[in-house]
C-alpha cells in the first residue's frame, strides 16, 4: 500500500517539479498559438533556438478547438507565443480574458501583430497597455529610414532607436539595425510597466500606404511604438511587437541598406534582437532572488528584537540573479535600503562584496516608532525585488540618560552645603549655653 | 507571400490532422494575390542543407538516399563524391532482398551513373521478373517494373521474351485495378480507389511499355491517356491559381503523404508515360501545368526531407519535361527610377530559375494605379538580353511620371510547337521614383485683421536654411511651397507634415493640402490658442515631406517661431503629460541622511565650578558666623542615657543625609525609603529621648 502511495505523490509532484519555479524561474513549457503551421517553417530560426535552449514548445492553430491553458486549475504552460495576428477567434476555451489571466498569474507572453491584426489581438495587447492604430489599413510608414529592397512602398522600416538595456538586449551590442514591416502602438507615458524597446523615428507615421491623408495620423514621430515590453508587478513579463516578420527567417537574413545610407549590412540585426528579447521574457536574465536580510547592532552578531534611537546598526542582503541555468551572485552599485516610517528617514546604497552579499551600516534616527528595514529595487528590465522587514525603535530609558551633569554642579554643591549647614545648625541649636 | 505560402503548406500538414477542417475554412477565407517567383538561391541552398550525407556515403535508407540524390539533382551544384555513395549503393545492392530497396539502389545508381559488375546485376534482374510474375498490387508491380527499367541493358535475348509475357500480364492487372474517375485500386482487395496509387500505376505502366516497346499497344495507351484527363478533370483549384490533386481518403497503403504526394506522384507519372508514348499523345491543358507550378513553388521549401524531395521532383519535373514547361514572370526590381533612368526588367524563367529559348514578351498595358486611366503602353514588345532569362524595355518616357503602375504581360513563342507556356500570372507592379521639385518657399506672419504681411521671408529648399519669426494671438502663419513631379506635372505626396514643436517636446502636427501644385497652410493662432494649450515660448518649425515615389524626402528645419500667447485661463486643457525619460523612471533615489537633533548649548565645566564654589560660600559663611557669634556646644549630655540618645540622634541625622547623598549617587527610591523608615524609627526614638532631657533640663533651669 505504501509503494503505490509514494509513486502517486512521485507523479502528482512531477509536473511541479519541471517548470516555472521560484526556485527554477526559467519557462520550461510554451504554447505557441500560430495563424497556419507554415510559420513553423517560415519562423524556424526563432522557433529552432528557442527549442535548442531547452523549451518545449507546443505548436497549435489559434483557432484549434481543443486549446486550453489551465485544467483543473492548473496551468499547463509557462508561457505564450501568440504568432496569429489574423486569428478572429481564440479556439478551446481561450479568450482574452484567459489570456489576461495567464498574464496575471505571472506567466508570459509574446505577442506579435502584423498588418491584418484581428480584435482579439488588439484588446489582448491594449489590456497589456499597448494600443495598436485603431485604424486597421495603417501601417508604419517611413520615407526617412526604410530599406532599399525590391519593392518600393516604404514599409519596412529599418530601425536603431532601441532602448539601452543590456537586461533586455543583452550585453553585446546589436550592430546592425532591426528590420520592421507592420503596425504601430502607443503607450500611455503614465505607465510604469510598459516601457518602448524599439520606437520609430520622428519622421514616420502610421497610415494606409495606398490612401491619400485626410487628417493628421493617429501616430507619428518618436510616439509611434514598435515593440513594447511590459514588466507586471508581479514579474510576469510580456512582449508586444507590431511586426510579426520581425521575427521571421526572411528578415533574420536579409541583408540591410537604410535609403541615404552607403552602409550595407549583410544581414540584419533582427535575429540578436528577437532571442535575446526572448531570453528576457523567458526569464533567463533580469530575474533576481533575494535572501536573508539581516540586521544588527554594530560589534554584534544577533538581530535584536528593537532597537534604541541612535543605535549604530549594520545591514546586510543577498540577492542573486538567475541565468538561465544557476544563481549567482548579482552585481550592481545602485541597490539601496531605506529606514522607513510613512517616509523614509534613512535612504542608503548599499556596497556589495561581489558575491551577492550586499551591506551597509547607519546609525538608528533620534525618532522612535515603528520602522521598517525596506529593499526596493526597480530597474529597467530586472524583475522589481520589493522586501522588508518590521523593527521597532524606542526611545532612551530613565536611566540611560547622561548623569553629573557638569552644568548643574551648582545646584547640587548647593544641595549638600544646605543639608551640612542644616546637621551643623542643630547641634549648636539643641546644645549652645 | 506568407499567406499564399501557407495555404499550400498547409494542405499536406491539414491533411492528417484532425484541425484539417480549421485549417480548410481558413483557407477558404484569404485570397492572396501573390507575385510568384521561381525557386531563388537562397531557396536552394536552404534546400540542401536538408539533406546530410553520413559517412558510409549515403543519406540513410537505400529510399532517403534516392531521395537526396534526386533532389539534390534537382538543386544543382552539389559536390557530392559519387564514388563513395556508388560504393554504399553497390553493397546495398548485393545484400538488398526486396525490390522495394533495389528498386532505389537501381534509381540512385541512375542518378550517379554507378559503373557494377554484371555478374551482380543479371542476378538482380532475374530476382526482379520474379517479383513482377509474382505482384499482386499496384505497389508490387512498380518497384520490379521501375528497377528493371534501370538495368533494361542488362535483359538478355533468352530471357527477354519470357519477361515480356510476364509484363504484358502486369500491364493487364495494372489496367484492371483502374476505376473510371481516373483513379487507381492499390490491390483487389481494397476497395477505395487512390490518385498516388494511378501516379504509381501511371509510372509502371510506363515503365512497362517502354520494356516491351508500343507495338500493339494502342488500346493500353488509349486507356492511360484517357485515365490522364480524368484525373485532371477532377484537379481541384485554389483562390491564388495553385492547382493539385486532392486524396479523397487516407492512404494508408503507401505512407500517405496528402495532395501533396498523390500531386507529385501523378505529375511524375504523365511525365513518364509522355516521354514513352510521346507528348502528343496526353492532351493536357497548359493552365493545369501552371497551376501546378504555382502550387509547388507557392509553399516554399518544405522542412521535412521526404516532403522536400516530393516538392523538388515535381519542380524537377515542370522544370524539363516533354509536355509542358510553365514559365514564372518576376521582376527583379519593382522599382524604376528617373534620376538613373532605370529600364524596366522581366525575368522570364523555368521554376528552377533557369533559362529559356527565347520568346517574345509583349506589354499588353500599363496602368497607373491610383487612377484608372489610359494604359500608357500597350502592345510593347520587350527586348531580350543574352542568358535567355532577362527581357528589358526602355519603360520610362516623358509621359510616364512618378508613382505606380500596374503591368500585364503576354508571353508567346516564335516556334508554336514550343513546350514553354505561361505558368503563374502575368501582371505586375511597378513603382517610378523621381526627385522632387520644391520651390517658392514662403513664411509669412500675418496680421489677422487687416491682412497685411508683417513679416515675410523666402527660403531656399536646396539649401534648407532656417529663420527666426516672432508672432502673437492676433497674427497668423502662413506657409506656402510648390511642388513638382519631373516632368513638371503637380506632385501630391503623402505625407506633407509641418510640426511644431514646443520647448517643453509638446507635438502639433499640421497637414498641408495642395491645390494643384501649390501647397498652403494658414495658421490662425487665436482659433489654435487652445490647442496650443497657450503654451508661449520657443517653438522648433520643421517641415517633413515623403512619399513612396520621392527620391528627396525633405525634413526641414525652417527655423524657431518665438509664439506669444495669452495667459490661459481657469480650467483650461492641461496638454497630456510628455512620457518621462525610461532612464529616469527607473534611476536610483537620492540618498537621505537622517539629520539628528543637536544637543542643548550648556555653559562651559569651568563656568559651573566657579558657581560651584559661589553655592558652597554660604555653609563656609554659616560657618564663621557661628565662629564670630561664640557658638558652643555645651549642653551636649556627657553621661547615661542622654549622652546615648544624643549621639544616636545625630548619627540618625548624619546617616539620613548620607543616604540622600547615596540616593543621588546610585540608589533608587525604593531602597532609600526602606532605609530611610528604619532610620527614621531610630532617630525618632534616639530624637524623643534627647529632646525630652533637654526639655527637662531647660525646666529645671526655670524652675531653678
Amino acid at each position: 500500500m505504501a509503494l503505490p502511495l509514494s509513486i502517486i505523490v512521485i507523479i502528482a509532484l512531477l509536473p511541479i517539479c519541471w517548470g516555472f519555479s521560484e526556485e527554477q524561474p526559467t519557462d520550461q513549457r510554451v504554447l505557441v498559438l500560430l495563424d497556419d503551421i507554415a510559420l513553423k517553417s517560415t519562423h524556424s530560426i526563432f522557433f529552432k533556438s528557442l527549442l535548442d535552449r531547452g523549451y518545449e514548445l507546443d505548436f497549435k492553430i489559434a483557432d484549434d478547438p481543443t486549446l486550453a491553458l489551465q485544467r483543473y486549475g492548473k496551468y499547463l504552460y509557462d508561457a505564450l507565443i501568440l504568432f496569429a495576428p489574423a486569428v478572429e477567434g481564440l479556439g478551446g476555451s481561450l479568450d482574452v480574458a484567459s489570456v489576461i489571466d495567464f498574464v496575471d498569474s505571472g506567466h508570459d507572453l509574446i505577442l506579435a501583430a502584423d498588418t491584418s491584426t484581428s480584435e482579439v489581438i488588439r484588446d489582448i495587447a491594449t489590456e497589456c497597455g499597448a494600443d495598436f492604430d485603431e485604424d486597421i489599413d495603417a501601417v508604419v510608414i517611413d520615407h526617412f529610414n526604410y530599406a532599399l529592397t525590391s519593392e518600393n512602398d516604404h514599409t519596412l522600416i529599418v530601425s536603431t532607436d532601441f532602448i539601452n538595456s543590456s537586461v533586455i538586449l543583452g550585453s553585446n551590442d546589436i550592430k546592425a539595425p532591426v528590420l520592421f514591416r507592420g503596425i504601430g502602438h502607443s503607450v500611455n507615458p503614465a505607465s510604469s510597466l510598459v516601457v518602448e524597446i524599439l520606437i520609430a523615428s520622428s519622421t514616420a507615421y502610421s497610415a494606409n500606404p495606398s490612401v491619400e491623408l485626410t487628417d493628421r495620423p493617429a501616430l507619428t514621430g518618436t510616439s509611434i511604438g514598435l515593440v513594447s515590453v511590459v514588466q507586471a508587478r508581479n514579474n510576469a513579463r510580456v512582449v508586444i511587437s507590431g511586426s510579426l516578420d520581425l521575427f521571421s527567417d526572411r528578415f533574420f537574413h536579409s541583408a540591410v541598406q537604410k535609403f541615404g545610407s552607403l552602409t550595407k549590412y549583410p544581414r540584419s540585426g533582427n535575429e540578436d534582437f528577437a532571442i535575446e528579447l526572448s531570453r528576457w521574457v523567458f526569464h533567463e536574465r533580469g530575474h533576481l532572488k533575494v535572501v536573508n536580510l539581516q540586521h544588527h547592532k554594530a560589534g554584534e552578531k544577533l538581530e535584536p528584537p528593537m532597537y534604541r534611537i541612535s543605535d549604530q546598526l549594520e545591514f546586510s542582503i543577498e540577492i542573486y540573479e538567475w541565468s538561465g541555468k544557476h544563481w549567482r551572485p548579482f552585481q550592481a552599485s545602485d541597490v539601496q535600503v531605506q529606514f522607513y516610517m510613512m517616509s523614509p528617514y534613512v535612504l542608503k546604497t548599499l556596497t556589495h562584496n561581489k558575491k551577492g552579499l550586499y551591506s551597509t551600516s547607519f546609525q538608528v534616527p533620534d525618532v522612535y516608532g515603528v520602522f521598517q528595514f525596506k529593499v526596493e529595487y526597480n530597474r529597467l528590465g530586472y524583475t522589481s525585488l520589493a522586501v522588508s522587514k518590521q523593527i521597532p525603535v524606542r526611545p532612551f530609558r530613565h536611566n540611560e540618560y547622561e548623569r553629573f551633569i557638569p552644568a548643574a554642579y551648582p545646584y547640587y554643591g548647593s544641595a549638600f552645603s544646605m543639608m551640612t549647614g542644616f546637621f551643623i545648625f542643630g547641634l549648636f541649636f539643641l546644645y549652645h549655653k | 507571400m506568407a499567406a499564399a505560402v501557407w495555404n499550400a503548406r498547409n494542405l499536406a500538414k491539414c491533411w492528417e490532422s484532425a484541425i484539417g477542417l480549421a485549417c480548410l475554412v481558413l483557407l477558404c477565407s484569404t485570397v492572396p494575390i501573390l507575385a510568384l517567383h521561381p525557386l531563388s538561391e537562397a531557396d536552394k541552398a536552404a534546400a540542401r542543407q536538408l539533406f546530410v550525407l553520413k559517412d558510409d556515403g549515403s543519406f540513410g535508407s537505400s529510399e532517403e538516399t534516392y531521395h537526396a540524390l534526386r533532389s539534390l539533382q534537382v538543386l544543382g551544384n552539389n559536390n557530392l563524391d559519387t564514388s563513395l555513395t556508388c560504393g554504399f549503393i553497390s553493397t546495398s545492392l548485393t545484400s538488398s532482398k526486396n525490390a522495394k530497396d533495389l528498386f532505389y539502389d537501381l534509381k540512385a545508381a541512375e542518378i550517379l551513373q554507378c559503373e557494377f559488375a554484371e555478374d551482380a546485376v543479371t542476378g538482380v534482374v532475374s530476382g526482379l521478373l520474379t517479383a513482377a510474375k509474382e505482384a499482386t498490387s499496384i505497389l508490387d508491380y512498380f518497384y520490379p517494373v521501375g528497377a528493371l527499367v534501370s538495368v533494361k541493358e542488362y535483359l538478355s535475348e533468352e530471357n527477354f521474351e519470357d519477361a515480356k509475357a510476364t509484363l504484358d500480364v502486369a500491364l493487364e492487372s495494372i489496367k484492371a485495378l483502374g476505376q473510371s474517375d481516373g483513379t487507381w485500386r492499390y490491390s483487389h482487395k481494397e476497395t477505395d480507389s487512390s490518385v498516388k496509387a494511378a501516379g504509381l500505376a501511371l509510372e509502371a505502366a510506363a515503365g512497362i511499355l517502354s520494356l516491351t516497346g508500343l507495338e500493339s499497344k494502342g488500346s493500353e495507351i488509349n486507356y492511360l491517356t484517357s485515365a490522364i484527363n480524368k484525373l485532371f478533370d477532377n484537379i481541384e483549384s485554389y483562390d491564388d491559381g495553385a492547382q493539385y490533386f486532392d486524396e479523397r481518403s487516407v492512404d494508408k497503403v503507401s505512407g500517405g503523404g496528402g495532395p501533396l504526394a498523390a500531386t507529385s506522384t501523378v505529375l511524375r507519372g504523365v511525365s513518364v508515360l509522355a516521354s514513352i508514348a510521346g507528348s502528343k499523345r496526353l492532351k493536357v491543358g497548359a493552365d493545369k501545368f501552371a497551376g501546378l507550378a504555382t502550387f509547388f513553388l507557392s509553399m516554399g521549401i518544405l522542412e521535412n526531407p521526404a516532403e522536400a524531395y516530393l516538392q523538388l521532383d515535381a519542380l524537377g519535373i515542370l522544370d524539363d519535361n516533354s509536355l509542358i514547361v510553365p514559365l514564372i514572370l518576376s521582376l527583379p526590381s519593382s522599382v524604376l527610377s528617373r534620376t538613373t533612368n532605370d529600364k524596366l526588367q522581366v525575368a522570364i524563367t523555368t521554376v528552377l530559375g533557369s533559362g529559356t529559348p527565347p520568346l517574345v514578351v509583349t506589354i499588353k498595358s500599363a496602368v497607373p494605379s491610383n487612377e484608372k486611366s489610359n494604359s500608357i503602353w500597350s502592345h510593347q514588345k520587350l527586348q531580350a538580353l543574352e542568358g535567355g532569362k532577362f527581357y528589358s524595355f526602355e519603360f520610362l518616357s516623358d509621359k510616364t511620371d512618378v508613382g505606380k503602375y500596374d503591368l500585364n504581360f503576354e508571353i508567346s513563342s516564335p516556334d508554336k510547337l514550343s513546350r514553354y507556356a505561361a505558368g503563374g500570372p502575368l501582371a505586375s507592379t511597378v513603382t517610378v521614383t523621381g526627385k522632387i521639385a520644391i520651390s517658392d518657399v514662403e513664411v509669412a506672419v500675418v496680421d489677422s485683421d487687416t491682412g497685411s504681411a508683417d513679416f515675410i521671408t523666402k527660403l531656399d529648399s536646396s539649401k534648407l536654411l532656417s529663420t527666426t519669426i516672432s508672432a502673437n494671438h492676433l497674427q497668423k502663419l502662413k506657409i506656402s511651397f510648390e511642388m513638382t513631379s519631373p516632368s513638371h506635372a503637380p506632385f501630391n505626396p503623402q505625407q506633407v507634415f509641418l510640426k511644431l514643436t514646443h520647448e517643453s517636446k509638446v507635438e502639433q502636427l499640421y497637414l498641408i493640402k495642395p491645390s494643384g501644385k501649390h501647397f498652403e497652410l494658414t495658421l490662425d493662432f487665436l482659433g489654435l490658442v487652445e490647442k496650443l494649450y497657450y503654451l508661449s515660448g520657443q517653438y522648433k518649425i520643421q517641415l517633413i515631406i515623403g512619399d513612396a515615389t520621392m527620391e528627396n524626402p525633405l525634413n526641414w528645419d525652417l527655423g524657431s517661431l518665438e509664439l506669444d500667447l495669452p495667459e490661459a485661463p481657469e480650467g483650461a486643457i492641461k496638454p497630456r503629460e510628455v512620457a518621462a525619460d525610461v532612464a529616469s523612471k527607473y534611476a536610483p533615489k537620492p540618498e537621505i541622511a537622517h539629520i539628528f537633533r543637536l544637543p542643548e548649548k550648556r555653559p562651559a565645566a569651568q563656568i559651573s565650578a566657579g558657581f560651584l564654589i559661589v553655592t558652597l560660600l554660604p555653609l563656609l559663611g554659616f560657618l564663621f558666623g557661628l565662629r564670630f557669634l561664640g557658638a558652643n556646644l555645651k549642653g551636649f549630655p556627657l553621661s547615661g542615657l542622654p549622652l546615648l540618645s544624643a549621639l544616636g540622634f545625630h548619627a540618625g541625622i548624619a546617616s539620613i543625609l548620607l543616604l540622600y547623598f547615596l540616593f543621588w549617587l546610585k540608589l533608587n527610591l525604593f531602597v532609600t525609603l526602606k532605609l530611610l523608615g528604619f532610620l527614621g524609627l531610630f532617630t525618632v526614638v534616639t530624637g524623643h529621648f534627647i529632646l525630652s532631657h533637654l526639655a527637662d533640663v531647660s525646666s529645671k533651669v526655670k524652675t531653678a
